[in-house]
């Protein structure tokens, strides 16, 4: 029989037990843990500055200062093998592209691999939801697969990184995961229909010399 | 699934030990994974060995689990500074992340299967 010392994938705390191993070294290069976000450390001293942003084991390094990030890298790769993969492109299933206007956020092959599945002959459509339809009918034919219809609405959800527009028809589709008809299905169809129409959308983000906190309030 | 299993060996995973009478064994399975290239062709084949968490018990060989999700904002909102003064962004990947990690409990796993010690069974 074997008595662990290290951690292997499947067990309950191995992903608790990897996270505590690298935030400790980074805590012991001087990095401190943001206050808003787990996954965020922070270190500044003097005038460097560098963000180091942890999605298990993709990470991604932004500062000023390009010789304290490969510093940074060499110190925890004398821990752990770890791969840099240089400019920031591609991470999470996100493509990142820079451009003379900024930064592109591109979800085009998730789109891609997500409409693989299903939609090869269907219409595009230019919007994501009829305006006509009504979705919370209790009436009409179920729909026969209600695997498919979770898999791919799981799916959508996941666009919601880049494609900030379509949160709310996606919401409107997850509120019926357990009582499937038909027409929903009909609805989840029309948001491949118009991501088909709109692959190549991407999100800009843009350079903003005020980075001030606004506050916008609304009443009713 | 040599490869994979002289790692865990030059790793320092496990010991073998004689089994005590009451530890609780969680057992292990291997899993294989096809990893294709961007065209469909093959890269290679993955052999991954994957212990069976649902024969852990809290409170005996697990205390606490945390996964470590950084919200879709927290990015949007580093990139954006990013861009704003215009840093280098750069990534990197840790190989066999899961595998580096210690333990503090006391968890044992019965051998590896197609690797048996007839020694400590």
């Amino acid at each position: 029989m074997c008595k662990l010392h290290k951690s292997i994938y499947g067990l309950r705390q191995a992903p608790r037990a990897w996270f505590s191993l690298l935030t400790d070294k980074l805590q012991a290069i001087g990095f401190k843990g943001s206050q808003v976000d787990n996954s965020l450390y922070v270190y500044q001293h003097g005038s460097i500055l560098l963000y180091f942003l942890i999605y298990v084991d993709d990470i991604i390094l932004a500062g000023a200062d390009l010789n304290f990030i490969n510093h940074v890298i060499s110190l925890l790769q004398s821990n752990f093998p770890i791969k840099n993969l240089g400019e920031l492109s591609f991470f999470l299933s996100v493509e990142a592209i820079r451009s003379d206007e900024g930064l592109y956020l591109s979800q085009h092959r998730y789109i891609l691999d997500l409409l693989r599945s299903k939609m090869d002959k269907s219409r595009p459509s230019i919007t994501p939801m009829s305006t006509s339809q009504i979705l919370n009918k209790s009436d009409g034919a179920l729909f026969h697969d209600p695997y498919l219809y979770r898999s791919i609405v799981g799916g959508l959800q996941y666009l919601s990184f880049t494609r900030l527009e379509l949160a709310f028809v996606i919401h409107k589709v997850s509120k019926y995961m357990h009582d499937l008809k038909e027409l929903y299905w009909v609805a989840v169809k029309r948001i491949l229909r118009y991501l088909k129409e709109t692959i190549s959308h991407a999100l800009l983000i843009q350079p903003d010399h005020l980075l001030q906190l606004q506050t916008v309030i609304g009443a009713d | 699934m040599n490869k994979e299993f002289d790692a865990l060996l030059r790793n320092g995973t496990w010991t073998l030990i004689p089994s005590p009478p009451t530890a609780n064994i969680i057992g292990s399975k291997w899993v294989y994974r096809i990893k294709r290239k961007a065209d469909g062709g093959i890269e290679r084949f993955k052999a991954r060995l994957v212990a069976k968490g649902f024969h852990q018990q809290e409170g005996v060989d697990f205390l606490e689990t945390f996964s470590p999700v950084v919200k879709p904002t927290t990015i949007r909102m580093v990139l954006s500074v990013a861009i704003s003064h215009g840093w280098h962004l750069h990534q990197i990947d840790v190989q066999n992340a899961f595998l580096h990690g210690f333990l503090n409990e006391d968890v044992y796993m019965a051998q590896t299967p197609g690797f048996l010690h007839p020694k400590y069974p």
